[in-house]
């Protein structure tokens, strides 16, 4: 026996019973047929991904814990001092409000839409289309990270961490399904994603794995059973 | 029969294309509750009368009127269940139908738990106990609660957090367990029994004292494990009695789903969710008011089951955080449930030595890590005893939770995984001990504070890896942070020092913060004739070096935010303090890991 299924915009849910006769037995069985519409998968992950986050600004979390150890080490550093290093959190924090504003508009309305979709009432096409939208705002937030982390480059450089003129285009700010987050630090270019969920900053870059609770933390060895 | 609102299940329910009669979501085994070797005085499921193997219990999902879903146990015979479960599903309202399955909690010690523990490791552990100064309780088994102490080097820091907690408003958590029993060391606030068993019925009853465990054979004991996870989120702190629980106001709320011999039914403990949430269950009476943590030290092996997850969204949308233990199988904690639902916060165990605990379970979808091995608790007589499980971590993590709740009610699930994803310290890996995810790492309650926004008391000077920098310790300490700050100011992280100006409120903020330096013995004055002026700053702070108070020997240091040069707004009562650079605390990371 064959099922087909078309193309779909949503998932489909049927039940058949299907009765058969078999040396004088009838047995009954039912089918349940769900069938998932595969191809918006990905987009339903990424909408959950902006539906998990703490606050719109978490998807720039990582560029500011950068940003953030950075400007602690100017600091430490006497490279500023407190006036200086008060004055540029409240620089990144203006910069910041009124792009997050804006993106908690769109992430509730796509998580509505993800409902929609979810009773049926709103198509694949229009829920991909809304998170491109979305997507394209997070991209605007990515370059105001890029400049963000402009400002530290120098100190940056200090520890190896060296990243090219055009970050945002290179490395976009994006959802990674590997490490389940907004990041633009878990591309391959850097290292690579472990088993367990971290991901471990290639040598040259080691300094990050310092830096990001999603790297594979530093270890103490300890050999007594 | 109970509703709950349809979108509280959208998203997570998937029905698989099935055929034939066996028809269901999730199938759930019957759970041996450890490991064999873990388990020599478990109660078996099946061993205990009561269980009525001949029927099982069908947890059924329908789709309701106005966009509700309707819930329904439905106890049937074993033989008939296949064909029932088909017959439900043929209803086109039907969402689901899972056989229920037994939950268990697990025994309340694990067997060569930490057994290792050289001899030095434990001198070691007597030697740092015996530096950690004044108690902050008086409670006998206060100082052999290893999760409060500031000076364990891999532990929670429970104690100095609490300082930074006003506790003026109450918050209620719910344990959903069996074994509780009464104590003259925390009280229950209120509690239901919804295990209804062997002439047992659901009601107020459940306390072990006032349910009829006679069913349990002698030679198997009576559970106290609900009675450990309680004591360890509530027990009464400076009572000068027993223990000191890690939540000191709290209303605790026992939920008995589970048997005399630590096991349950999924409906009973999916009823304890609804309950503690206050949804109406049958049999028994409405909370009087929903909890705001959920404590859930069971489990079983399986998928996310719908009916779990309905109950767990159903309880997040109101805003109650649920906390759950990673489980005990030594496994990998994806595979086991309610640790692998959505919205929950998964908790898996650490030794004293900050090494994951032997029985542990780890995966992706632990959150954090606290400790489970050689738990200090307190029998009902009032004798100390240890425990042992990552039930025993989980209430330890539910309870500083709590504290945070206590402190910013309103904060989501989402939003607590977030902080808690910065409030890690790294587990000790082990060679023998492997680690398939362990979430941030072992839980820090310094830094959770930290990342919910409590602030740290203000102090004139402490290390400069101290306060909220901890949270980037492992960054600042780095070698290449380090050559970088050698170059810098000649010294790494761990030899600065922060003098903070915010001490003095009273200070006009526009006058200079000035670091001096007078002989032992003189008035502590910027201003006097003796006095070295060892920096100064026009911000509120500012960092020196360890080396440039050691170049004063014999000398007393003091801050001042004033005009030291024309005395103008000097004086003792708002603009000058005093320090010790004696009295300044090293972070663990500077006297172990590098001195």
């Amino acid at each position: 026996m064959t099922f087909s299924i078309g193309q779909l915009e949503n998932d489909e849910a049927s039940r058949f019973e299907i009765t058969t006769v078999s040396n004088g037995q009838t047995i009954r069985n039912i089918i349940n047929l769900n069938a998932t519409n595969t191809s918006a998968t990905p987009t339903l992950a990424e909408i959950r991904g902006l539906q998990a986050l703490s606050g719109p600004e978490a998807v720039l979390a990582d560029d500011l814990r950068l940003a953030n150890v950075a400007l602690e080490l100017e600091y430490l550093a006497n490279l500023i001092d407190a006036d200086q290093q008060q004055a540029m959190r409240d620089t990144i924090n203006n910069t910041l409000s009124e792009l997050t504003a804006e993106l908690a508009t769109d992430i509730a309305q796509i998580i509505d839409a993800m409902r929609g979709y979810e009773r049926g009432e709103v198509t694949e096409t229009n829920l991909r289309n809304l998170l491109n939208d979305t997507n394209t705002r997070v991209l605007g937030l990515g370059d105001a990270g890029e400049a963000i982390l402009d400002s530290f480059s120098s100190i940056l450089s200090r520890l190896d961490v060296v990243f090219p003129d055009n970050l945002n285009d290179t490395f976009p700010l994006i959802f990674d399904d590997n490490l389940n987050r907004y990041t633009r630090f878990g591309n391959d270019a850097f290292g690579q994603t472990n088993e367990d969920g971290t991901f471990t900053f290639d040598g040259n870059l080691d300094f990050l794995n310092a830096v990001f609770t999603f790297a594979r933390p530093a270890t103490v060895a300890v050999t007594a059973q | 029969m109970n509703y709950i609102t349809r979108k509280h299940l959208l998203g997570s329910l998937i029905l698989a294309a099935t055929l034939g009669t066996a028809s269901h979501t999730h199938a759930m085994s019957l759970l041996s509750p450890q490991a064999s070797d873990d388990n020599a005085k478990a109660v078996a499921p099946a061993a205990l009368p009561g269980g009525q193997s001949d029927t099982v219990v069908l947890m059924i999902l329908r789709e309701g009127i106005n966009d509700t879903i309707e819930r329904e146990n439905r106890r049937v015979p074993a033989s008939e269940a296949d064909a029932i479960m088909a017959e439900l599903l043929a209803d086109p309202a039907t969402i689901s139908v899972e056989k229920a399955g037994i939950v268990t909690t697990p025994p309340i010690t694990q067997p060569g738990d930490q057994g290792n523990v050289s001899a030095q490791s434990a001198m070691d552990a007597f030697a740092q106990s015996q530096a950690r100064g004044p108690l902050k309780y008086n409670d006998p088994l206060y100082a052999d609660q290893e999760w409060f102490d500031p000076t364990q080097e891999h532990g929670l820091r429970l104690e100095p957090a609490l300082d930074r907690l006003s506790f003026d408003r109450t918050i209620r958590v719910g344990v959903i367990d069996g074994g509780f029993t009464a104590s003259v060391d925390m009280q229950y606030t209120e509690g239901v029994n919804l295990r209804s068993v062997n002439g047992n019925p659901r009601g107020p009853n459940f306390l072990n004292e006032d349910i009829d465990c006679s069913y349990v054979p002698p030679e198997f004991e009576l559970s106290l494990h609900g009675h450990h996870v309680a004591h360890l989120i509530a027990a009464n702190p400076n009572n000068a009695l027993g223990m000191s629980g890690t939540t000191p106001n709290v209303e605790l709320v026992a939920a008995r789903s589970m048997n005399c011999g630590n096991n349950g039914l999924s409906p009973d403990i999916i009823d304890g969710i609804y309950w503690l949430s206050g949804e109406p269950v049958d049999g028994v009476d409405p909370i009087s008011e929903p909890v705001e943590v959920i404590n859930m030290s069971l489990g079983g092996e399986g998928a996310c089951p719908a009916a779990y997850q309905a109950a767990i969204n159903s309880a997040t949308s109101k805003g109650i955080i649920v906390v759950v233990a990673a489980g005990n199988e030594r496994d990998n904690a994806d595979n086991y449930y309610p640790n692998n639902c959505d919205n929950v916060i998964a908790v898996a165990a650490h030794d004293t030595r900050g090494i994951l605990s032997n029985f542990t379970n780890t995966g992706t979808t632990v959150d954090t890590v606290a400790q489970g091995s050689l738990v200090t608790s307190i029998t009902p007589e009032g004798n100390p005893t240890t425990v042992g499980g990552t039930s025993f971590s989980t209430p330890i993590a539910a309870g500083v939770i709590a504290n945070v709740l206590s402190e910013r009610p309103g904060l989501s699930t989402a939003q607590l995984k977030a902080m808690i994803a910065e409030s890690g310290n790294p587990v000790v890996e082990a060679s023998f001990r492997p680690n398939l995810g362990a979430g941030s790492g072992i839980l820090d309650a310094m830094k959770f504070l930290d990342a919910a926004g409590i602030p740290r008391a203000i102090v004139a000077a402490q290390s400069a890896l101290q306060g909220e920098r901890e949270r980037f310790v492992e960054a600042l300490s780095h070698p290449l942070a380090q050559n970088l700050l050698n170059e810098e100011v000649g010294g790494d992280a761990c030899s600065l020092v922060e003098i903070d100006g915010n001490v003095l409120p009273n200070a006009n903020p526009s006058d200079p913060l000035t670091v001096f330096a007078v002989p032992a013995g003189a008035p502590l004055s910027p201003t006097a004739s003796n006095a070295n002026i060892l920096a100064q700053t026009e911000a509120g702070r500012m960092i020196v070096s360890t080396d440039t108070l050691d170049a004063f020997s014999n000398s007393q240091f003091g801050i001042a935010r004033c005009d030291v040069t024309t005395s103008s707004n000097c004086n003792q009562v708002d603009t000058i303090r005093g320090f010790n650079p004696a009295d300044l605390e090293r972070p663990a990371f500077c006297t172990v890991a590098m001195r």
